[in-house]
C-alpha cells in the first residue's frame, strides 16, 4: 500500500472551493512532483494533507491511517512533515532554536545532536550563523534553515513547497543533491516545484494541475519529453 | 523635601511596580501568543488574592498558600481559555475581546457571591499574644496568675478559636493562636480567660493589687529587616515583607525569563507567537502551548495578588482587580506589547510614576491624588508617541 494517498480531494478556504478532486499517491521511497501554473493549488494541496487547510470532501490516507482533516501536530507525529512555502522560519529565534524546534516531537536526545551536526554539515553557513536571529539571513539562508529545520524531524514523508524559489543556481543544484541524498536514505519526498525540469529529472513520478485539477501524470522521464509539458512548463517551443 | 519620606516613597514605587510587572507579563504573554487582550486577567489577580487569604485563613502555612493559590489561578487561567477563548480562536478579535470583557465581570460577580461585597483584610500570619502580669502584686503573684492563665486558656483550647500552643517565656506568658484566627476572636478569648484569671486569684488572695497587659505579636514579615539611616532626618525602617516581596518578585521573574528563553517550551511558546501553523507543523501542540501561556500568566498573577495582599494588609474584594488590571495593561504596552522583558520594566516604571506622582505632583499642582492614574497614562501615551512599539518593543516589520 502507497504511504501517501489523496483520494478525491476537495478542500479550498471559505467557501470558495480550491481543489476539484486530487488523486495523487506516493510510494515508499518515491520522489513525486507537483508541477502547474501559480495559483493552480499546489500550495493548497500540500496544506490539506497536513491538515492546514480543511477537505470538505475525499480522504487522505498516510501510513495506512486515514489521516483527514486530523490536527496538524497529529499529523506530524506520525512521521511526515513541510518545508512551507515562503519558508517560514520563526524570525525572532535564532537558527538554533529554529532547528531545534524542528526536532520538537524527538526525545533521543543524542540523535538530535547527532542531527544538528549532519545538517550543519549539511549547510555549513548555518553553523557560522547558529546564534543570529532566523530573521536577520539572507534569502538563501533561511531556505537552508527551513530545510534543515524540516530534516531535525527525520520525517518519513517530506513535502517541499518550491525549496529552490530564490536561490542561486548553484545552491539550487546543492539543494536538489541534498534531496536525492535523502531519498536514498529512505526518505519519500513530494516535491512541489516552480522548477519543473530540475524537479522532473530528480522524480519518479509527476503530476500536472492547473486549476485546481490534475490534468496529466506519469513517470517522470515521459513527461519531461510530453510536448505539452515542454511547451507549458519547460518553456521550450 | 523630607527626604525619609522619598525614600519610603521610593521603596514604595518599586514594591508596587513589581506587582504591576507581575501581572503586566501575563497580558504580554497572552498578547503575544493570541493577540487578546485579556481583560479578564485583572481579575485572575483577584480570585489568586482571595484564594490566598482563604487558605490562609483556613490554616495553611503562608509559604504553602502562595504556591497553592498559583496552581489554583493557573488551572483557572485554563479553565478560563478553554471555556472562553479557544471557541473563537478563528472568529473575529473583536468577538474575543468582548468575552474577555464578559469573564471579568463574570469573575468579579462571582467573587462577590461567594465571599460578599465588602472588603476583607489579609490575614493575621502570627496570632500570638504575650501576657505579662502586672500591677503592685506582680512580683508576688506573677507566677501563679501565668499558671492560671495557661490553665484557663488550655480549657479553651479546642475553641473557637483553637490555640496551637501556651508555652510560658521568661516571666511572661506565650499564647499562639491557629493560623487564619482573627483578632478580634483572639482578644475575646483572652479578655474572657484574663477576666476568670483575675477572679480566681482575687478569692485567692483578697485584695490583691495585680493586673495583665497583652502585647500582640509581629509576624516576621512586619518586623524591621533594616533601618536605613539617613543622617539628620528621620531613619526610614524596612519591614521583612518588602525585600521579601522584592526577592520573590525577582525569583519569579528569573524563573519566568529562564523558561520562556531556554526551555523548549518556552521556545515553543515563542514560536507560537510568532506562527502557529507553522509551530504546529513542527509538531507542536499549539492550543496546548497557549493553555501553558494562560496557567503561567495566571500563577504570576496569583502571586501579585497575594503580595499586594500582604504588602497592603488589606483591600482584598471583587473590585480589587480593576485598576491594578488597567495598569499593567498599560505597562505592558508601554514595554512593547508581545515582549515579556518589556512588561516587567514597564510595570516598574509605572509603578514609579504612580506613586511619585500621588505623593508629590499632585499636591505640588493642588489637584486629587486620584489623578496620579492620568499621570501613569500620560506617560503611557508619550512614550507611545514617541516609541509606537514600546520601550523595549521590536519594529514590527520583519524581514522577510
Ligand atoms: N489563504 C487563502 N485564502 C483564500 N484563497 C487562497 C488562499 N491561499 C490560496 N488561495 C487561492 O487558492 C488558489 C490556489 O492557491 P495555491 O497557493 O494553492 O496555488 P499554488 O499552486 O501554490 O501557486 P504558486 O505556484 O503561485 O505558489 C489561488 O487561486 C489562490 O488565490
Ligand atoms: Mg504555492
Amino acid at each position: 500500500m502507497s504511504l501517501l494517498i489523496l483520494s478525491d480531494v476537495h478542500a479550498g478556504y471559505g467557501k470558495m472551493e480550491v481543489l476539484h478532486g486530487i488523486d495523487l499517491y506516493a510510494d515508499e521511497g518515491e520522489i513525486v512532483t507537483l508541477i502547474g501554473a501559480n495559483g493552480a493549488g499546489k500550495t493548497t494541496t500540500l496544506n490539506a494533507i497536513c491538515g492546514l487547510v480543511r477537505i470538505t470532501e475525499g480522504t487522505v490516507t498516510f501510513r495506512g491511517r486515514e489521516i483527514t482533516n486530523w490536527p496538524t501536530k497529529d499529523i506530524v507525529r506520525l512521521g511526515m512533515t513541510q518545508v512551507p512555502e515562503g519558508r517560514k522560519l520563526f524570525s525572532e529565534l535564532t537558527v538554533r532554536e529554529n532547528l531545534e524546534m524542528g526536532a520538537y516531537l524527538r526525545k533521543d536526545r543524542e540523535g538530535v545532536r547527532r542531527d544538528m551536526e549532519y545538517v550543519f554539515e549539511l549547510f555549513p553557513r548555518l553553523r557560522e550563523r547558529a546564534g543570529q536571529l532566523a530573521g536577520s539571513l539572507s534569502g538563501g539562508e533561511q531556505q537552508m534553515c527551513a530545510i534543515a529545520r524540516a530534516l531535525m524531524a527525520r520525517p518519513q514523508l517530506l513535502l517541499l513547497d518550491e525549496p529552490s524559489l530564490g536561490l542561486a543556481p548553484l545552491l539550487v543544484e546543492q539543494i536538489f543533491e541534498i534531496l536525492q541524498r535523502l531519498n536514498a536514505d529512505g526518505t519519500t519526498l513530494l516535491l512541489v516545484e516552480q522548477n519543473a525540469r530540475m524537479a522532473l529529472e530528480i522524480a519518479d513520478r509527476a503530476y500536472v494541475m492547473e486549476t485546481g485539477r490534475i490534468i496529466m501524470q506519469g513517470p517522470a522521464k515521459e513527461l519531461i519529453h510530453d510536448p505539452r509539458v515542454r511547451s507549458a512548463y519547460l518553456g521550450e517551443p | 523635601m523630607d527626604l525619609s519620606l522619598l525614600v519610603n516613597q521610593i521603596i514604595n514605587a518599586l514594591t508596587l511596580g513589581g506587582i504591576y510587572a507581575l501581572i503586566a507579563v501575563g497580558y504580554t504573554m497572552v498578547y503575544g501568543i493570541i493577540k487578546l487582550i485579556n481583560f479578564a486577567h485583572g481579575e485572575i489577580y483577584m480570585m489568586g488574592a482571595f484564594f490566598g487569604i482563604l487558605l490562609i485563613g483556613a490554616g495553611m502555612p503562608f509559604f504553602l498558600a502562595l504556591p497553592t493559590s498559583m496552581l489554583l489561578c493557573a488551572a483557572l487561567g485554563v479553565l478560563v481559555d478553554t471555556v472562553a477563548y479557544r471557541p473563537l480562536r478563528r472568529a473575529p478579535r473583536l468577538a474575543a475581546l468582548i468575552t474577555a470583557i464578559g469573564v471579568s465581570l463574570f469573575l468579579q460577580n462571582l467573587a462577590m457571591l461567594l465571599w460578599s461585597a465588602s472588603e476583607r483584610p489579609f490575614p493575621n500570619l502570627y496570632p500570638a499574644y504575650r501576657i505579662r502580669p502586672a500591677g503592685a502584686d506582680a512580683q508576688r503573684y506573677g507566677e501563679e496568675l501565668l499558671s492560671r492563665y495557661a490553665q484557663e486558656l488550655d480549657r479553651r483550647r479546642e475553641g473557637p478559636p483553637r490555640i496551637k500552643a501556651i508555652r510560658r517565656e521568661n516571666g511572661t506568658l506565650l499564647v499562639e493562636f491557629r493560623l487564619g484566627t482573627n483578632s478580634f476572636e483572639a482578644i475575646r478569648t483572652l479578655r474572657q480567660s484574663r477576666r476568670a484569671v483575675l477572679a480566681a486569684l482575687e478569692a485567692a488572695h483578697p485584695g490583691v493589687q495585680i493586673e495583665t497587659q497583652e502585647e500582640s505579636l509581629d509576624h516576621f514579615f512586619n518586623r524591621p529587616a533594616f533601618v536605613l539611616d539617613l543622617g539628620d532626618v528621620r531613619p526610614v525602617e524596612v519591614r521583612w515583607k518588602v525585600p521579601f516581596i522584592w526577592a520573590t518578585t525577582i525569583l519569579l521573574m528569573l524563573l519566568l525569563e529562564t523558561l520562556v528563553q531556554r526551555t523548549k517550551m518556552g521556545k515553543a511558546m515563542r514560536a507560537c507567537a510568532l506562527d502557529k501553523d507553522t509551530a504546529a507543523l513542527m509538531g507542536i501542540d499549539v492550543n496546548r502551548i497557549i493553555a501553558l501561556t494562560f496557567a503561567i500568566g495566571s500563577a504570576m498573577a496569583a502571586a501579585a495578588g497575594i503580595m499586594f495582599g500582604l504588602y497592603r494588609g488589606s483591600g482584598i474584594g471583587y473590585r480589587m482587580g480593576f485598576q491594578p488590571g488597567v495598569i499593567a495593561f498599560a505597562a505592558a504596552v508601554l514595554g512593547g506589547i508581545g515582549n515579556v522583558r518589556g512588561a516587567m520594566l514597564g510595570g516598574v516604571v509605572l509603578g514609579v510614576v504612580q506613586v511619585i506622582s500621588t505623593a508629590y505632583i499632585t499636591d505640588w499642582l493642588g489637584i486629587s491624588s486620584s489623578y496620579s492614574f492620568a499621570f501613569a497614562f500620560g506617560i503611557l501615551i508619550l512614550v507611545i508617541l514617541l516609541r509606537p512599539t514600546g520601550l523595549l518593543g521590536r519594529p514590527s516589520a520583519e524581514r522577510a
